[in-house]
């Protein structure tokens, strides 16, 4: 364990003193003026009520949009450097010997990663709120449940790419997770699309994409923990009963077991290859 | 009876591409006894299959076949592993750390506890000349700072085995005689230094033993002293030629040339030599010029890999 905690120590000291807080200091500013322009487009229509009661809960849900691409993107980035860098550059042939096993090697820069991602995700979210209560003068604790899933975003893209970066180059490692989060994103317009002009076929693909990378599993699971704060009219709309149903509680089980099984892949590579 | 630092049987490397259509045969059929407590060298020139051989004693690189220990264990076991230093040929530090806590850093992955640390991370700092600096980021760092660094994190938790690949590449002339004073030093105190350079002179100052590889296989191995005595060459001039004088020579050593009044032979051993310049006075010739000329290592590690082409 000492091993693994001494990785995740030294994972995040280097993140901290590579400046990355300047990128997550960027993104905060980015959360922050995204509500200030939805508080300023609100405010053209001051007297109408229902964009006073809508504009707060739909920069919340879009907020936290913003907020798990920031979070994601952090993990991807501080992932893919993790292992294929180091062992380019020739940093974990002075660690590699030393009496630890590989296994600890994956597991600490994992930790560290996500450490700093989840922090940083953390942040972000409790900025969000902070700036709708303060411009918006809106509350909205009774959905708190949906940031601790938000925080999953970064769990499963750093994990993922912390995977290919125990196999492949840092470039490749790069472009797999990009076509990784590609493959996720796409599955909610292919459904969309297959539905609307009823093409079977995109259906189900969408149907087969959401199992290799589960990110719509996860989104569901957000807009149900929102459901609350979502515009009436919106939830009833067929089209979102169509698309947005809620994740059953197997769907989110196999989004947890997926991060096992993808972390204890990445373990076993790491631990198989020639380095 | 010898104990053994390390000990290869049969080890085999061969890498072979993605698709498995090419193979590179790294190392072939090693065998290898480096005896514990002694300085070893290990040459050869460049893709001979050093650096593969060195990365499957960390096991770092997995052998293809073979076997091989390390004070009689397998690298798996945790015990060996705090055992061995390593100071690789090609690498690079966390380089935002300070010399200090980097080292801090190397010393608790290898199980050392704070209070030695704190005695211990001065006490190599200032061993590698790097005492000043101990504050200062290794980005900040010459190359040959970083190597010295290196060294001290391959020394800092008092190993028997100590393995240097290339250690002085990026030093200056006073930082490479630091590195033999610190190789006798550790020899001294009954480490066994692993030493792969090619830096041939310096290699010769410091190693009781070599093993010359080339093209993955193990051309040459012994004792250096006795390598380097088999075959002693003595350099001739006479006064005049004389055909007589090479037809005594060749009776007692093998002519290697011969360019008018100047020739050179090769003896058996040492105690021919003076047979050598008994028979050229015997034979009528007038000496000028008789110097026996110990092979270098340079020399042997150029007929062995020349030997072997």
């Amino acid at each position: 364990m000492r091993a693994i905690l001494l990785i995740a120590s030294l994972t995040l000291k280097e993140t901290l003193r590579r400046r990355l807080w300047v990128a997550s200091l960027l993104a905060s500013l980015a959360v922050v003026g995204f509500v200030f322009v939805a508080k300023l487009g609100a405010s053209v229509r001051a007297n109408d009520p229902i964009v006073q009661s809508v504009v707060p809960r739909i920069t919340l849900i879009l907020g936290l949009d913003v907020v798990k691409f920031f979070g994601s993107v952090m993990a991807m980035t501080l992932a893919s450097g993790a292992i294929a860098l180091e062992i380019e550059r020739g940093m974990l042939y002075a660690i590699l010997y030393k009496p630890l096993h590989r296994y600890q090697v994956v597991l600490g820069k994992w930790l560290g990663v996500l450490v700093f991602a989840l922090l940083n995700t953390l942040f972000w979210t409790v900025l969000l709120y902070a700036s709708i209560r303060l411009m918006m003068g809106k509350t909205y604790l009774e959905t708190w449940r949906a940031p601790l899933v938000v925080l999953l975003y970064p769990v499963l893209f750093g994990t993922l790419t912390l995977f290919f970066s125990t196999f492949a180059s840092m470039g490749l490692t790069v472009a797999l997770s990009i076509i990784s989060a590609g493959i996720a994103w796409s599955e909610k317009p292919m459904r969309e699309f297959g539905m609307v002009f009823d093409i079977e076929t995109l259906v189900n693909v969408a149907n087969n994409v959401r199992w290799i990378v589960p990110m719509n599993h996860l989104r569901r699971w957000v807009l149900e923990e929102l459901s609350v704060v979502i515009p009436e009219r919106m939830m009833m709309s067929q089209r979102f009963q169509a698309f947005e149903s809620p994740p059953a509680g197997w769907e989110v089980g196999y989004v947890f077991g997926y991060v096992l099984a993808v972390l204890m892949l990445a373990v076993l590579v790491f631990g198989r290859r020639d380095v | 009876m010898t104990s053994y630092a390390i000990e290869t049987h049969q080890l085999r490397k061969v890498y072979r591409s993605l698709w498995r259509r090419q193979t590179v045969v790294a190392v072939e059929s090693l065998d290898l006894k480096v005896p514990a407590g002694s300085v070893f060298g290990f040459l050869g020139p460049n893709g001979a299959g050093k650096t593969t051989t060195i990365m499957m004693l960390l096991g770092n690189v997995y052998p293809t076949s073979g076997s091989f220990r390390i004070f009689g264990r397998p690298i798996t076991d945790m015990g060996v592993r705090r055992r061995i230093g390593f100071l690789p040929e090609k690498f690079q530090f966390h380089d935002l750390l300070t010399a200090e806590e980097l080292l801090w850093f190397h010393g608790r992955l290898t199980g050392m506890d704070r209070h030695t640390l704190a005695r211990r991370v001065p006490e190599v700092l200032e061993q590698v000349g790097l005492r000043e600096r101990a504050r200062s980021r290794v980005r900040e760092f010459s190359k040959g700072m970083q190597q010295r660094l290196g060294i001290a994190q391959a020394i800092l938790h008092d190993p028997d085995l100590i393995i240097l690949d290339e250690p002085t590449s990026a030093l200056d002339p006073l930082g490479r005689r630091d590195v033999r004073d610190l190789i006798l030093h550790l020899k001294s105190r009954g480490k066994t230094v692993f030493l792969n350079s090619h830096l041939l002179s310096e290699v010769e100052m410091v190693c009781d033993e070599v093993a010359i590889l080339r093209a993955g296989r193990v051309q040459r191995q012994g004792d250096l002293e006795t390598l380097l005595q088999v075959h002693p060459v003595v350099d001739v001039e006479l006064r005049t030629p004389s055909e007589q004088v090479l037809q005594a020579v060749r009776e007692v050593a093998t002519l290697l040339s011969a360019n008018g009044t100047r020739f050179s032979a090769e003896v058996q051993d040492e105690s021919d030599i003076p047979v050598l310049a008994r028979r050229i006075v015997e034979a009528g010739g007038e000496l000028m010029r008789f110097a026996p000329r110990r092979e270098s290592l340079e020399d042997l590690f150029v007929r062995v890999v020349e030997e072997a082409k």
